[in-house]
Parts: C-alpha cells; sequence; structure tokens
C-alpha cells in the first residue's frame, strides 16, 4: 500500500518532467510539482534564507515551500558526499522549511555514493509494493529518458542559431518533449528515438553561415535551469551563437555514481565530454586531483577541464556561470583566468544570485559576443 | 634546503607538527612573515575576488615565500578527522597558487586523507614520503615523526590550560574555582571562529586582545578540549552529520557555550563568502533561540577600519554586562 502523502522535488530544467514524474508515476505514487521558476519563487526562497546562501539553495527553498503551501507533505532532494554545499542542502531546509510551516516535513534523500540502496530504501518508506526487478526497469526506462532529453537539447541547441524559421527549433524541442515524455517501455524508447529525429530533420536550415559556438561551463543548477540564466542560451541562439552545455542531466547522474574504479571506467568510456574534461584539468590539477570522483568539490573539475574540451571542440568561447560564493566554482575560476590566457581562449565569468533584471547580464553576454566575431573576422 | 611554511588555514593549527618534522629531518624551517596591511592589499589585487579573505590570504602568504624558500610546504588537506573534510578552497589553494605564479619554487603537496579514520598508519605513511622526498632515511622520518608529534602534544596541552584555567579541575573544585574566576574578571565569552581566523591577529581583528583589554576572558575553539565539544555536540540532533570539520566543531563548540553555565555571551566571527558557515550560522541562530544567552554574529572583508567593530561589541559587551 502506498502510503497516504504527496511527494514533490524541486525544478531543474527539465529533469523533474523527464526523470522524477516518471518514477512517481511507475511507482503509484501522488505528486504535486512545484510550479516553474519564477521572480516569484525566488522571492519566496529569499524570505527563507540568509544572504549568504547560494542561488540554487535559494531557488530551491522557493520551490518546496511553494510546494508545501500547495499540500505537499514529503519531499525528495538529492544529496551527494561531497565537500560543497549541496551535500548539506536537504539538512539546512528540512531546518527551515520545519521552523516555518510549524510541522514536521519528511525528507526523502536519494543519496548520489549509493543511488540503488538509498531508491530502494525510498521505495519502502514510501510503501510502493513493487519487485527488484521493476524497480531496475523504471531506472532503465529513466535513463533511457534522459539520454534522449539531453540528445534532443543538443540537436535543439545546434539548430536554434540557423533556422530559416524563428521557432522552428524550439517547436521540435517541444514536440520532442512531449515524445519523450510518453516513453513507458523499452519499445517505446526506440520508436520514440526515431521520431524525435524526424522531427529535428525537418527543420530547415541556413547552409550559408557557421555560427559562432561558445561552450556554457560551470556550477551545474546555473547551466541546467534556464531560468536561472536567464534563459541565455535562448537569447544567445538569437544573436546566431549556437550554445554547447558543459554539464547535462546525463551527467548529473553519472557522474556522481562514479564512486568505484570500475564505473569510473565505464563512465569514461560513454563519455568522451568526460574525458576531455579530465585530460585537459591534469596539467592544472595534477594526476590525483584530475583521475575522477569530485577533485576539490561540487563540478569544480568539468569547469577547469571545460576550457581544453572548448578548444577541442572548436568552440569559439567559454561561458562560466557560477552562483554568487560558490564553494567549488570559485576555486575552479581563479584557475580558469589563467588556462584562457594560456589555451588563448576567450573567457567570460558571470556570477548569478538572486537579482530580478536580466538587462545587465545580458548585455555582458552581448559584449563578450561582439569580441568573439569581430576575433572570428580577424584570423579570416 | 629552506621549507617555506605559509601562514595560513590550518598552519595554525598543526603548526608545531610540521615545523619541528621538517626541523629534526635536516632542514631549515622558514615560516612566511604575520599577516599584515600589505599582504591583504596584495592578495586583493592579484587574487580572484570572490574567495574569502582567509584564502585569499593563504595565497598571499605562499607568494611571500617566492624568494625565500626553496621548496614550498603546501599540503592537499582534504580531511583532517574522520567523516569530515576541509573545504574546496583549502583543497584546492595549492592548485591556485600553482596557476597563478608559475615563477614559485616547487610545491611539496601531499595528500592529507584522514576520512576514514587510521590517523597513524597514514601519518607515518606522509613522513615516509616526505622523507623520500627530501631524500633522508625512514629511520630519521620516524624520529622526526615522533618529536613532532611530541611538539604538538605540548603545544594543544598548553591551548586547553586556558579552559582549564577557566573551568577548574572537576566537581565542586570546579564551582568553586569558576565562581572565584569570574569574580576576578568580568566575564568570560566564547568566540565561534575557524582556526585559522582565530589564529591569526590580523583575521581575528584584534577582538581577542580587545576583549582581554575589557576585563573578559575569551575561549577559543582552540582552547576547550576535544572530548568535551565532541560530547556537547550530541545534544542538537541533526538529521545527518555536518561533513565540513569546522562547521562540525563550531556547532559543537556553540551547543557548548550555549550550555556552559560559567560563559556570559558568544561572539560568532565569520568572513563574508564563507561558504560553509553560511550553513553553520543558519542553524546556530535557528538553535540559539531557545537559549537567553546574549549572542553577537559579525560578518567581515578585507576592510581595515576598526572602529565599527568595536562599536558592535562595545555594545554587545553592554549587554553581557548589564
Amino acid at each position: 500500500m502506498v502510503r497516504r502523502m504527496n511527494l514533490t522535488f524541486p525544478n531543474l530544467g527539465d529533469t523533474g518532467r523527464v526523470l522524477v514524474q516518471y518514477i512517481m508515476e511507475s511507482l503509484g505514487v501522488p505528486y504535486i510539482p512545484p510550479p516553474p521558476v519564477s521572480a516569484r519563487t525566488l522571492e519566496r526562497g529569499l524570505g527563507l534564507s540568509r544572504d549568504h546562501f547560494c542561488h540554487p539553495l535559494k531557488v530551491l527553498l522557493g520551490d518546496m515551500a511553494l510546494a508545501v503551501e500547495r499540500g505537499a507533505t514529503g519531499l525528495i532532494m538529492t544529496e551527494s558526499d561531497d565537500y560543497c554545499r549541496y551535500g548539506f542542502y536537504w539538512v539546512v531546509m528540512k531546518e527551515i522549511l520545519e521552523d516555518h510551516f510549524r510541522r514536521p516535513l519528511e525528507f526523502f534523500i536519494l543519496s548520489h555514493s549509493r543511488p540503488l540502496e538509498s531508491f530502494a530504501a525510498i521505495v519502502t518508506q514510501i510503501g510502493a509494493a513493487i519487485t527488484e526487478e521493476a524497480a531496475a526497469k523504471i531506472l532503465n526506462i529513466a535513463t533511457a529518458r534522459n539520454y534522449l532529453y539531453n540528445e534532443s537539447l543538443r540537436l535543439r541547441n545546434g539548430l536554434w542559431p540557423v533556422e530559416k524559421v524563428k521557432g522552428s527549433a524550439f517547436g521540435a524541442f517541444r514536440g520532442a518533449l512531449d515524445i519523450i515524455c510518453s516513453i513507458r517501455s523499452f519499445e517505446d524508447a526506440v520508436m520514440a528515438r526515431k521520431r524525435v529525429r524526424r522531427l529535428f530533420a525537418g527543420i530547415d536550415v541556413r547552409r550559408d553561415t557557421r555560427p559562432l559556438k561558445v561552450l556554457l561551463s560551470g556550477e551545474i543548477y546555473e547551466v541546467l535551469e534556464p531560468s536561472a540564466n536567464f534563459y541565455l542560451e535562448s537569447s544567445l541562439s538569437g544573436l546566431g551563437v549556437e550554445v554547447m552545455r558543459n554539464l547535462t542531466s546525463n551527467d548529473l547522474v553519472l557522474f556522481n555514481y562514479c564512486y568505484d574504479d570500475e564505473t569510473k571506467a565505464e563512465y569514461e568510456r560513454l563519455s568522451n565530454h568526460y574525458r576531455l574534461v579530465c585530460e585537459g584539468a591534469r596539467p592544472w590539477l595534477g594526476e590525483e586531483m584530475s583521475r575522477g570522483d569530485i577533485a576539490f568539490g561540487g563540478y569544480g573539475l568539468y569547469s577547469v577541464g571545460s576550457l581544453w574540451a572548448a578548444k577541442k571542440y572548436e568552440c569559439d568561447g567559454v561561458i562560466h556561470l557560477q552562483p554568487m560564493g560558490c564553494m567549488a566554482d570559485t576555486a575552479a575560476r581563479a584557475i580558469m583566468r589563467v588556462i584562457s590566457k594560456d589555451l588563448e581562449i576567450p573567457f567570460i565569468s558571470l556570477s548569478v544570485d538572486d537579482h530580478h533584471a536580466d538587462t545587465g547580464f545580458l548585455m555582458r553576454l552581448e559584449a563578450f559576443v561582439d569580441l568573439l566575431k569581430s576575433r572570428r573576422e580577424r584570423k579570416i | 634546503m629552506k621549507i617555506g611554511l605559509a601562514r595560513g588555514f590550518y598552519f595554525y593549527r598543526y603548526f608545531p607538527l610540521w615545523s619541528t618534522f621538517f626541523d629534526c629531518l635536516g632542514s631549515e624551517v622558514l615560516i612566511s612573515e604575520p599577516t599584515d596591511e600589505a599582504l591583504i592589499r596584495f592578495a586583493s589585487m592579484n587574487v580572484e575576488e570572490e574567495l574569502c579573505l582567509p584564502a585569499k590570504v593563504y595565497l598571499g602568504h605562499i607568494h611571500r615565500l617566492k624568494e625565500k624558500a626553496d621548496l614550498i610546504f603546501a599540503p592537499d588537506l582534504y580531511s583532517l578527522a574522520p567523516g569530515t573534510y576541509t573545504c574546496p578552497k583549502i583543497i584546492s589553494s595549492s592548485r591556485i597558487a600553482r596557476a597563478l605564479w608559475r615563477d614559485l619554487p616547487p610545491l611539496y603537496s601531499p595528500a592529507i586523507w584522514f576520512y576514514q579514520g587510521d590517523h597513524e598508519a597514514i601519518l607515518e605513511r606522509c613522513a615516509l614520503d616526505a622523507a623520500a622526498y627530501l631524500g633522508k632515511s625512514p629511520d630519521a622520518a620516524r624520529g622526526a615523526l615522533k618529536a613532532a608529534r611530541e611538539s604538538q602534544r605540548t603545544w594543544r596541552s598548553g591551548q586547553v590550560r586556558k579552559w582549564a584555567a577557566v573551568t577548574g579541575e572537576k566537581g565542586r573544585a570546579r564551582e568553586k574555582r569558576a565562581g572565584r574566576a569570574k569574580a576576578a574578571q568580568r566575564g568570560i565569552l566564547a568566540l565561534l571562529a575557524h582556526p585559522y581566523v582565530t589564529g591569526d591577529p590580523f583575521l581575528s581583528r584584534k577582538i581577542p586582545e580587545y576583549l582581554q583589554k575589557k576585563g573578559f576572558t575569551v575561549l577559543c575553539m582552540e582552547n576547550v578540549p576535544e572530548e568535551v565539544l565532541q560530547e556537547s555536540g550530541t545534544r542538537w540532533s541533526l538529521p545527518a552529520p555536518v561533513h565540513w570539520i569546522s562547521g562540525k566543531e563550531l556547532l559543537e563548540m556553540a551547543c557548548w557555550s550555549l550550555h556552559e553555565r560559567m560563559i556570559d555571551g558568544v561572539i560568532g566571527l565569520s568572513y563574508f563568502n564563507c561558504g560553509l558557515d553560511s550553513f553553520t550560522e543558519e542553524i546556530l541562530i535557528r538553535r540559539q533561540k531557545g537559549h537567553l544567552k546574549p549572542f553577537l554574529s559579525l560578518t567581515v572583508d578585507e576592510h581595515t577600519a576598526q572602529s565599527h567593530i568595536w562599536n558592535r561589541v562595545d555594545a554587545f559587551l553592554d549587554i553581557v554586562s548589564g
């Protein structure tokens, strides 16, 4: 018997729709998703947090508070065994939200270091009666959805700056998202992949231009959640720039699970990008720190290695986003500034905090894009 | 060979160990000069602006050793106690220094990982590695390690003596002496700050000296024995243990000083942009509401003006003695 409660989970791009809602539905658990991140979410979160909290936590607190107001009684959070603040988010959230709502809230923690065990524990806690095979199948299909989602993101970002009809790439992406969210079995997944590819193949593109290409690197929340970076991918595409993501939700799922050498080797085999990132970080972090798991915390390893990866992908520049005061990325940024001079790759780093206005943010990016344009023209 | 030690971060907790060890191995130990305004200025101009000041200061100290030392000892302190980590800025500091200044003398950065416990074996392995790196024999390393640990113990017991003097020994004697000690003083205050903040007179903003001048006794984290802290830490049950060493110790110290009768007030001193302080302070402020004990939370940055800090401390002292 599934217990009577409504679960909720924080927003992170489309991962809620693609991954979490599917898992909940398969387990037969009622859920209340938080409303999409907006100025109201942030305002709600700011009322509950200290100034010095990092930006993702401020938004997450707003998400959770709004969901609890809508009737959620249980919260799903992830936790990592990490040096940065992320692993301790849920403890602080529990402390703040219980104090605020004056009632106990149940937290279900999906641990990055013990993903399967903690998932099984959550399933028993919820009271969903499913076999181990069924649980494994749910996770596998979720992974398949995640892969296809990231593939369509990549396709969208590639086509966005060169589309002939404005909005066609984004429209195709919306269609792809619907297809992905209807995947319920492995057969569906195979069909969906074909349909998604067909959808993107039907977009008319200009073949005469080669758009500028930038790598979007930095802290994972700022890269994955479009509202956190003021819909940067959309605005840059409007300027004719292709944005590649340094981190995807695949990395979120896989990178954190690399706690033994075997899975790490498997991940390296699967992810060409991860291999490049480690290769790029090695001269700067040394053999031991760039070998894998968490380097010096958070996604610092990815950030440090991203410039080398950008060079290999022939990107014109790197945009680095970090929440103001991020423990790991601040340190990474100090090293990245030096690497960018060394590899001669233009680099801009922006700190995101609880500001609402996007003008200053986008203006700096536009100036950066102008610089990239003139640099390319000079080269040609 | 001159081995440089940068005066920052956990140097303030482990300098007897480190300096005695290298001294006994026959190297000359060179400690960078104390923090001053010139260093703060240099560090704020040359190091990534969003790092916390203690990190900038540590990097500045490494830079100070540039022309003087043949080798700089800058260990990668991942984990200093079982079940805890330090912090990303501490872990990555040697890498940042290397990236920023190419002309530094070689940095010797062994990885320190006490997460799983087993202190003895790991410490010995580190000592042997260091000796091999310097071209010394394993026997010399073991001897040096023994002497180093002895001096670390002596230093540590010296630190704890202040606590013993304040609290007395045990039982009745403790009450009595505490009473006497209190009569002679205006009060006893607990200063909650990272060991690298209280250890550095510049970073601690001369607050301990100022309080002493005003007739108060100040107890820092280093002055209280670990067992006492650990015991009191269990009183506040958190759903998960704090995984940063100084965050954990700060909360334990806060819990101890809020419950301990003889402590008259608590001052929290943290640096702007310290990630873990933002979390531990949130918990602390929520938990201290039930205790009727004066509590002052100060957040400072690289500004060097002192008067506004003293203003706030003075106002706080009025509450404590009023």
